[in-house]
This record gives C-alpha cells, sequence and structure tokens, in this order.
C-alpha cells in the first residue's frame, strides 16, 4: 500500500475541512455544540489501532456507511451506548435523562446522525476533487469498541497490514460524552482522486 | 479511546499473537475474527492470537492474520520462547461471531475461521479444552496466566468462565 506524503498532506487538508463542515451539521441536527477535538489521518499498522482499540471495553452503537463515486471507502459513527441515549434526547428534543434504554429510536438517531456527518463529508470530498460521492444506506452495530471495529476495517485487513485511516474525536459541549468518526477511503480510488485534484490545482496555478 | 492497560494486562490486536507469563493477563476483543489461547499450567504462561481468516493462500503480510500459519506460530513461540512442553499446552478458542445478517460471503468468515482453527489444532495434537463460539455478537476474552481461566463476555450476556 502506498500514498506519497505530498497526498497525505493534501487528504489531510481535504479531511479537516470535511470535519469541520460535518461537526456543524451535527451541531445543527442535535441542536448542541459538538466540539472537535481531534482530526488525524495517517497510516497505521492494523494490529497497532486494533490493540489500541481492544483496550477499550465499552459497549457502543455505531453506524457504518459506505461512500460510493469517484471515491470510495467506508465511514462510521461510534458513540458509546450511554451517550447514544443523551444524542437522543438532543435530536428528538426530549429533556436530558429521558431516554432510559437502547430501542428503535436510538438506532435511528445513530442511523440518521451517521447519514448527516456521511453527506456532510461527501459534499466536501465531493467539491475537494470535482466529483460526485453517494453514501449508502447505513448499517446499525451495538457492540463492544473492538468487535465493532474489527468489522470496519475487516476487508481492508485482508490484502493489507497497513491501513488509512481518519480518525475525529468530537467532544458534546457540557457533556462527557465522546463520539467517534472514522473515515476509511479506498487507496486505489483515493490516489485516482488526489492525482486529479493536484493536476487541476497546477494547471490552475499555471494559468494564473 | 479509554485505555484500560495497567502494566499487567497485555493487549492483543488484529492479526497478532503474543504470549506472557502470571501475573499477567492477556485479552482481545473479537468479532468474526477467532482468538486462540494456549496455557502452560507448569510454568503458567499463556499465548493468544488473533486471527482474522482461514487460510494464507501465499498472501504476504502477517502470519498471525491466518489460522494455518498463525496457530503454529503461536505454538512455535509457546514452546521455544517461553520452554513450554507440547504435551502439557491445552487450547481454548473464542469469536468467530456473524456480525452482519447480510448473504456476503466475507461476513461469514467467522465459521470458516472456526472450522479451520479447530482442524488445525488438532493437526497439530493440541487438545481443546473449552471454547464459546459463533452467535451474531462480539467476544472479549481475557486469560489469567495464573490459573489459565479465560473470562468471556459477549455482548448482552453475562460473564463466563472457561
Amino acid at each position: 500500500m502506498q500514498i506519497s506524503k505530498e497526498h497525505l498532506k493534501i487528504l489531510d487538508i481535504i479531511v479537516k475541512i470535511s470535519m469541520d463542515n460535518a461537526s456543524r451539521s451535527f451541531s445543527k441536527t442535535i441542536k448542541h455544540a459538538a466540539l472537535i477535538e481531534l482530526v488525524k489521518t495517517e497510516l497505521v499498522d492494523i494490529s497497532v489501532i486494533t490493540e489500541e482499540m481492544n483496550t477499550d471495553f465499552r459497549e457502543m452503537v455505531a453506524s457504518i456507511l459506505r461512500l460510493e463515486g469517484s471515491l470510495n471507502g467506508k465511514l462510521m459513527f461510534m458513540v458509546p451506548l450511554d451517550g447514544a441515549l443523551i444524542l437522543q434526547d438532543f435530536y428528538l428534543q426530549e429533556e436530558p435523562g429521558t431516554a432510559k434504554e437502547f430501542d428503535e429510536l436510538t438506532e435511528g438517531t445513530v442511523q440518521e446522525i451517521g447519514n448527516i456527518l456521511a453527506s456532510a463529508i461527501g459534499n466536501s470530498f465531493a467539491s475537494g476533487f470535482g466529483s460526485m460521492l453517494l453514501p449508502t444506506p447505513p448499517q446499525v452495530l451495538c457492540d463492544f469498541a473492538g468487535s465493532i471495529f474489527e468489522q470496519l476495517i475487516f476487508e481492508e485487513c485482508v490484502d493489507n497490514d497497513k491501513i488509512l485511516l481518519t480518525e475525529t474525536k468530537f467532544r458534546l459541549s457540557n457533556t462527557e460524552i465522546d463520539c467517534y468518526f472514522f473515515l476509511l477511503p479506498d487507496l486505489n480510488t483515493l490516489k485516482e482522486s488526489l492525482d486529479k485534484y493536484e493536476n487541476a490545482t497546477n494547471i490552475n496555478t499555471c494559468n494564473s | 479511546m479509554i485505555l484500560n492497560n495497567n502494566g499487567n494486562i497485555v493487549t492483543v490486536g488484529v492479526g497478532d499473537l503474543k504470549i506472557a507469563q502470571s501475573p499477567k493477563a492477556i485479552k482481545t476483543s473479537l468479532g468474526s475474527c477467532v482468538g486462540v489461547v494456549l496455557y502452560d499450567s507448569i510454568q503458567k504462561v499463556g499465548g493468544m492470537l488473533h486471527l482474522m481468516l482461514p487460510n494464507c493462500n501465499d498472501r504476504e503480510g502477517k502470519p498471525g492474520k491466518y489460522a494455518d500459519t498463525g496457530i503454529p506460530l503461536l505454538l512455535d513461540l509457546m514452546i521455544n520462547k517461553a520452554n513450554s512442553k507440547k504435551n502439557v499446552l491445552t487450547a481454548k478458542i473464542f469469536g468467530g461471531a456473524k456480525m452482519f445478517s447480510v448473504n456476503s460471503e466475507i461476513f461469514d468468515i467467522g465459521k470458516s475461521n472456526i472450522l479451520e482453527t479447530q482442524k488445525i489444532l488438532g493437526q497439530l495434537g493440541i487438545k481443546i479444552k473449552a471454547s464459546r463460539l459463533g452467535g451474531t455478537k462480539g467476544h472479549q476474552i481475557t486469560l489469567d496466566t495464573e490459573t489459565g481461566i479465560v473470562q468471556s463476555r459477549i455482548f448482552g450476556e453475562q460473564t463466563e468462565k472457561y
């Protein structure tokens, strides 16, 4: 698996812009400020990243989607189970503490937030790369953090020991809730899109 | 993420294998992957492999990702690094869930992982002493190298000891 440092830098910038847009859409959806605490894009060893995930024994709810178009990839929004209940109250504009246990409303909330984040990121990538990107319907998983993450990266790990991963951590203001967002771009289509982006930028620079 | 690691807990990631001696514990979380635990009750040494596919099929990369290359490697570590005698080693296996309810071969890999793991341990002459396999939810397992007991927790179920 190869990605140049220049491409990694471009991707990092696009991801940061995307996450900024995503955080605004997220805040608007839940009518509560979602602050970005961390955004990182790196090529990671599958054993190292999953070891980190496997130290987290929390129960999580996650919404997994695929991005399809000129750039393929997978997206995952993940929140601790207790945090998902608070998110549900925010989303449905109920008094905090109304949602008591995980049910179809919680699942729907996580699914919807996954959709909104994926659309915001898809739009940012599409305008960055000048191409169409569409998210697939989300699949919701309720399980341990490590088990969910294993499913996210499974296909990429079959032929690779390293994966390109962007991780964003949101903190909901005035709460203790951390939400995680992962983007796993397909390297082949990413390279094509970044090459096109680089060429277009070079042409624009030459013309100006 | 929240790190629960401390000096006495060794965590194993996907495609990786680790050995540890009492008083350490070894743990991992599994989805469709299978966790293979080998234990030497004489020396109180344990090893854990987190495999994700049944066969290597000449693929390059981490041997610990595959049952057919990872299990012999774990056995080799136990014998040559931990100085365990093969005849005292016992195996316990966990995981192999079908996490997504779709008719896709790649998501039904848990069952293939289980079958290949059982086959290879049999070929190597290692007795499977306990197992908790399959289902549709993730597993968390922790091996106590002092006792050889594996605590197995399936999402939404009680923790059980094997």
